[in-house]
């Protein structure tokens, strides 16, 4: 089952000076792959990587995670 | 391009099946012909299997320097949480087919009068069918997702 969970990613990264998926994974701790993979739904991170996206990016975890579930 | 996708950790589970995949289809298929037959020695067993388990080392490190030379940056990416999920998850099921395969073999070999070469290489065959489970299902939650 899809996870029901669409996030902003993308546009954080071109927000912030247009920051790579390199250098993003690098920041969390976690794979390129992985950070692509986050990008286009295919995986949902854990709270703990969650948490460390969106303290790269200085906003809160709902800016940077949509729940889309009943 | 389908590659620039794929983590170090994807690449290497896609390495590790097909070389068990060629050295192991190699040495059941001579072993099962022989046991078959009747006319497989336990020396000649024994020798296979370490020529067998040779092979997957040798091949191993070559083909996963080979992936390492294509893509450095990939290879110094340690294991992440995705590949110890993935990992877990394909190992749970796999667990479950060598428990099965484990088994039967036991049954058969409780109901049957095999001998224990036959007994080894049914087991052996029991563990090489669930790492190509584990390997399988691996490359299919990374190219499916989630």
């Amino acid at each position: 089952m899809k996870p029901a969970i669409s996030n902003n990613i993308r546009k954080l990264r071109f927000a912030n000076g247009e920051m790579s998926q390199q250098a993003l994974a690098d920041a969390i701790g976690v794979t390129r792959q992985t950070v692509y993979a986050i990008e286009k739904a295919k995986y949902s991170p854990s709270l703990e990587v969650a948490f460390k996206i969106a303290k790269v990016f200085s906003v809160t975890l709902d800016e940077v995670f949509q729940y889309q579930g009943d | 391009m389908v590659l620039s996708t794929m983590s170090f950790e994807e690449k290497s589970v896609w390495v590790s099946l097909l070389v068990i995949l060629l050295v192991f289809t190699g040495y059941f298929s001579q072993t099962f012909e022989g046991l078959a037959a009747g006319t497989l020695a336990k020396s000649t067993a024994l020798a296979t299997f370490v020529v067998a388990v040779i092979a997957v080392i040798v091949l191993e490190i070559a083909l996963h320097i080979v992936i390492a030379i294509f893509s450095p940056k990939d290879a110094d990416s340690p294991r992440d949480e995705r590949d110890r999920l993935f990992a877990m998850r394909a190992g749970n099921i796999s667990g479950y087919v060598l428990g099965f395969g484990v088994l039967v073999v036991a049954v058969q070999a409780l109901i049957h009068d095999h001998d224990a070469l036959w007994s080894a290489n049914f087991l052996l065959f029991a563990v090489f069918v669930s790492q190509i489970a584990s390997y399988a299902l691996q490359l299919f939650y990374y190219r499916r997702g989630y």
